[in-house]
């Protein structure tokens, strides 16, 4: 029983070979006929030569040896090209769910910044947009590269400041009083500075990667 | 009936080349150069039904399809070089022909080597 179908598993092997080595030679045949008129046909004989007689060989030898692989023929068998194609799209998947979860983690990284800068004083609305590089470390989504942040200047107003608080009054003394605008661009920067500040030390961001824009 | 129309352009084009290659013999080069191509152009649909035909039949031989694109790779490189070198040979630049086909050679043979490696890695293995 075991002989027969020892037989039968070596009389299919062979058919398949035999069926090969015919579509390889009629295949060798019609690229013959492709082949230019002129001097080269001598040399790309030679070549498809080769290729037929390692078309033969490797299968030949996989039935001889079964361990044996040949390591120059990187090849895409038709068991194997499946077995590709389900890795390939395996990967694919864990490439969308790695993209989307990228963006979670840079949408969230932004709105933290956000609530962050809110607690500045002088600090009226506010929007992140974060340049984040991906990490190839285990547990790590990404690495936040450059920060850029638009703010509006002005009181925050929240839900519970419905009374207006009292403007501070500046009073000067002596003759030249500041501009105005001078004033503002000195709280534009002190607001720039605590800002820079509070992303740097809270991200462990350079301070150079972080730009402020006011609008 | 595309072999008329490529005959009948070929008889005008063989025509036009002899007349200008008297008169003006760089313009003969040109309208070879541009029949050339426009053969080429209009041969590629047909070329690349004839690949396809190739890969299926590769594919159901459980042939290696990296081998099979350099067979085509090197047909390729051949036709190009034939081009090249017969479009110089009619300018009556022989020379640069020969550099056309050496240069094609040599690269036929880069293409070669992998096919070249697997069948000595094969024989070594073969033999005990």
């Amino acid at each position: 029983m075991t002989n027969k179908l020892v037989g039968d598993t070596m009389l299919q092997a062979i058919s398949d070979i035999v069926k090969n080595v015919v579509i390889i030679i009629l295949l060798t045949n019609f690229l013959d006929m492709l082949l230019p008129n002129n001097n080269m046909q001598r040399l790309i004989k030679v070549v498809m030569g080769l290729f037929v007689l390692l078309a033969i060989l490797n299968p030949l030898i996989g039935i001889l040896s079964d361990d044996y692989e040949l390591s120059a023929w990187q090849l895409s068998t038709l068991p194997e090209h499946k077995v590709d194609t389900v890795l390939a799209q395996g990967q694919k998947i864990v490439n969308i769910q790695q993209e989307q979860a990228f963006l979670e983690y840079r949408k969230r990284i932004e709105k933290q910044m956000e609530a962050l800068i809110k607690l500045i004083p002088n600090v009226g609305q506010v929007q992140c947009s974060v340049k984040v590089e991906p990490v190839n470390k285990v547990g790590a989504i990404g690495r936040i590269k450059y920060a850029t942040v638009w703010v509006n200047p002005g009181e925050n107003k929240t839900q519970f400041q419905l009374v207006k608080p009292v403007e501070p009054v500046n009073i000067q003394i002596g003759e030249k009083n500041e501009p105005v605008s001078r004033t503002q661009e000195k709280i534009y920067t002190q607001i720039k500075e605590k800002i820079i500040n509070v992303i740097s030390n809270y991200y462990s961001l350079e301070k150079e990667n972080i730009e402020v824009i006011f609008y | 009936m595309e072999i008329l129309q490529i005959v009948g352009l070929g008889l005008i084009s063989t025509v036009f080349y002899i007349i200008l290659k008297e008169r003006k013999g760089e313009f003969a080069i040109q309208l070879s150069l541009a029949f050339a191509a426009l053969v080429f152009i209009l041969m590629m649909d047909k070329i690349q039904a004839i690949l396809q035909v190739f890969e299926d039949l590769a594919l159901k031989a459980n042939i290696n399809m990296f081998y099979l694109t350099t067979i085509f790779k090197i047909i390729g490189i051949a036709y190009i070089a034939e081009f090249g070198a017969q479009i110089c040979r009619d300018a009556g630049t022989e020379s640069i022909a020969g550099k056309i086909e050496f240069a094609a050679k040599i690269i036929i043979m880069v293409l070669a080597i992998p096919i070249i490696v697997a069948i000595l890695e094969t024989i070594v293995r073969l033999i005990p």
